[in-house]
């Protein structure tokens, strides 16, 4: 032949060529699955919001019983404020269902203790009415999805509270990367069925009257005090700042909930076990729950009102 | 000796050689215990017996079709860049096995996680294509990736197999999930009042390097000529 395979013309158009056809088989490639894996994606989701308040599931049956337990879906702003509420099927692109709150955590990671990183984002709530196994009443419980950090990657999770937005019905938390054995359990039975035992949230007045403690400042405090007549709650995210979670500050404040060390045997109402051995994942568990409660408790208050 | 002694214009696909092709990486030259190479996903994945079936199945595609596209383009691909045009034609492959699996197999796929992404730095597949694709024609160069693939299969299999029945206590395939063998409430456990406890030491990464290290041993022990001073 009478091309020269070692020239440097050749090796560029032989480049161009190769990544011209890869690129084009490989766009194909996506393209194509790319229905099946969105709906993969979704009803994995579905399975995640169900197990959140109990219900097992599979991805064959996680639509129908989706559509059956959950009857509202409701997204708002940073502010608590401008809700939507959705309860017919789930149509639209702009349904709180596709909310990708991992992908809005990914690209808007808290810098700050308030996390005003997220002003622009929209959090949504899972309405679901399940009957209670015990009572047979049926409840109506509010699911929350929770994103954050654990040790080598992402963690999120599901948190189902009761209707006075203060008790946890169930919780179902995953990870991406964490360590086996470790930071992993926390996708497992032992550790989210320790947050159905009867698990409250610490009130905003408990809230206040620790925070209040640790605060020297005249000013501090009256803000804090003031917080609570216009639902402002900047101040909580103190309490589990981002300081607080790097250990830099470690007894400021009060939180929602915490996560217990271990060899702590008398529980408060708002503490879990953490995990032995996975305590910077047990962390980011806390931080996370902490972290979005201070932002739905502001549309919780909202709608109390 | 064979039949055939006289090199023939066309040489039979499934000729001494070839055969030999097929067969040695499955015993005297397998790419895990005797070249121990892509040990890294061969311990991390053989917790199950479906990850594994599954990660065999992708490395098993990736190997064929890297191998029989690199063989037929080897009168093409320029000298100077052969490791890039290598990486480049398993990459795609690879990146095609991840999304197929996305699709079909979501739990398996979820699982496998960065392993199946992996399957790119395997360095048997690198290795199988410069060694051999290169420098053969695409019959040899397919059977040559069943054959490594296959010993990298069996090794993962056997594996997991071992590590999945006294980890869990369960064996599972894909499209069939995990059939546990006991139920949790069964009175054989320890915690019933039983004598039988799952061995937790099987899911956790070192026990796959010492089942592994079983079957080199095994191995050995057979055939001598095999260790090295």
């Amino acid at each position: 032949m009478a091309i020269n395979k070692n020239s440097t013309g050749y090796t560029f158009a032989f480049s161009i060529i190769m990544v011209v056809l890869v690129g084009a088989s490989l766009a194909t490639t996506s393209l194509s699955l790319k229905e099946k894996q969105k709906s993969n994606a979704s009803e994995k989701k579905m399975m995640d919001i169900l197990g959140a308040v109990g219900i097992e599931s599979n991805r064959s049956n996680a639509k129908e019983k989706f559509q059956e337990i959950v009857i509202e879906r409701i997204s708002f702003d940073y502010n608590g404020e401008h809700s939507i509420v959705k309860s017919d099927d789930i149509e639209d692109a702009d349904d709180p269902f596709y909310i990708d709150v991992r992908k809005n955590y990914r690209s808007n990671k808290p810098t700050d203790a308030s996390w005003t990183d997220a002003k622009d984002l929209r959090f949504p709530i899972y309405v679901c009415k399940v009957k209670d196994p015990d009572t047979n009443d049926s409840l109506i419980l509010n699911v929350i999805p929770v994103v954050g950090s654990g040790l080598w990657g992402p963690i999120w999770g599901y948190v189902a509270l009761k209707d006075d937005n203060q008790s946890i019905y169930g919780a179902k938390f995953d990870h991406k990367t964490e360590t086996p054995g470790l930071g992993a359990e926390i996708n497992g039975a032992s550790f989210s069925n320790s947050f159905k035992q009867n698990k409250v949230l610490a009130t905003k007045t408990e809230m206040v009257s620790d925070t209040l403690d640790t605060l020297t400042l005249e000013d501090e405090k009256k803000t804090v005090i003031d917080s609570l007549k216009t639902l402002n709650y900047d101040w909580l995210f103190n309490a589990f700042s981002l300081e607080n979670y790097n250990g830099k500050v470690t007894d400021k404040g009060h939180a929602f909930f915490t996560i217990a060390k271990g060899g702590t045997n008398t529980k408060e109402s708002d503490q879990v076990d953490g995990i032995t051995g996975g305590t910077i994942t047990s962390k980011g568990v806390e931080e996370m729950i902490n972290r979005n409660l201070a932002i739905y408790s502001r549309y919780f208050d909202k709608e109390a009102k | 000796m064979s039949t055939e002694n006289k090199p023939s214009k066309k040489e039979s696909l499934f000729s001494k050689k070839n055969r030999k092709l097929l067969k040695d990486p499955l015993g005297d030259s397998n790419p895990i215990t005797i070249q121990v190479l892509g040990i890294c996903s061969a311990l991390a994945i053989t917790v199950q017996l479906q990850q594994a079936v599954i990660m065999s199945l992708s490395v098993l595609f990736v190997m064929i079709g890297g191998n029989l596209i690199v063989s037929l383009l080897r009168n093409l691909i320029p000298d100077r860049i052969r490791i890039i045009v290598q990486l480049v034609v398993i990459a795609s492959l690879v990146i095609i096995v991840d999304e197929v699996l996305k699709a079909y197999q979501p739990d398996v796929s979820e699982k496998l996680s960065v392993f199946v992404g992996l399957i790119i730095t395997n360095c048997i597949i690198m290795g199988r294509l410069e060694a051999f694709a290169l420098a053969n024609k695409p019959g040899p160069s397919v059977l040559d990736a069943i054959g490594n693939a296959m010993g990298y299969a069996w090794i993962l299999l056997a594996v997991s197999v071992v590590r999945e029945v006294f980890g869990s206590g369960a064996i599972s395939l894909p499209g069939m999930g995990q059939v546990k063998f006991f139920n949790a409430d069964s009175s054989l456990f320890f915690a019933n009042g039983g004598f039988y406890e799952h061995n937790n030491l099987m899911i956790l990464p070192p026990m796959a390097l010492v089942v592994v290290g079983v079957i080199i041993w095994i191995q050995r022990s057979r055939n001598e000529a095999l260790i090295e001073d």
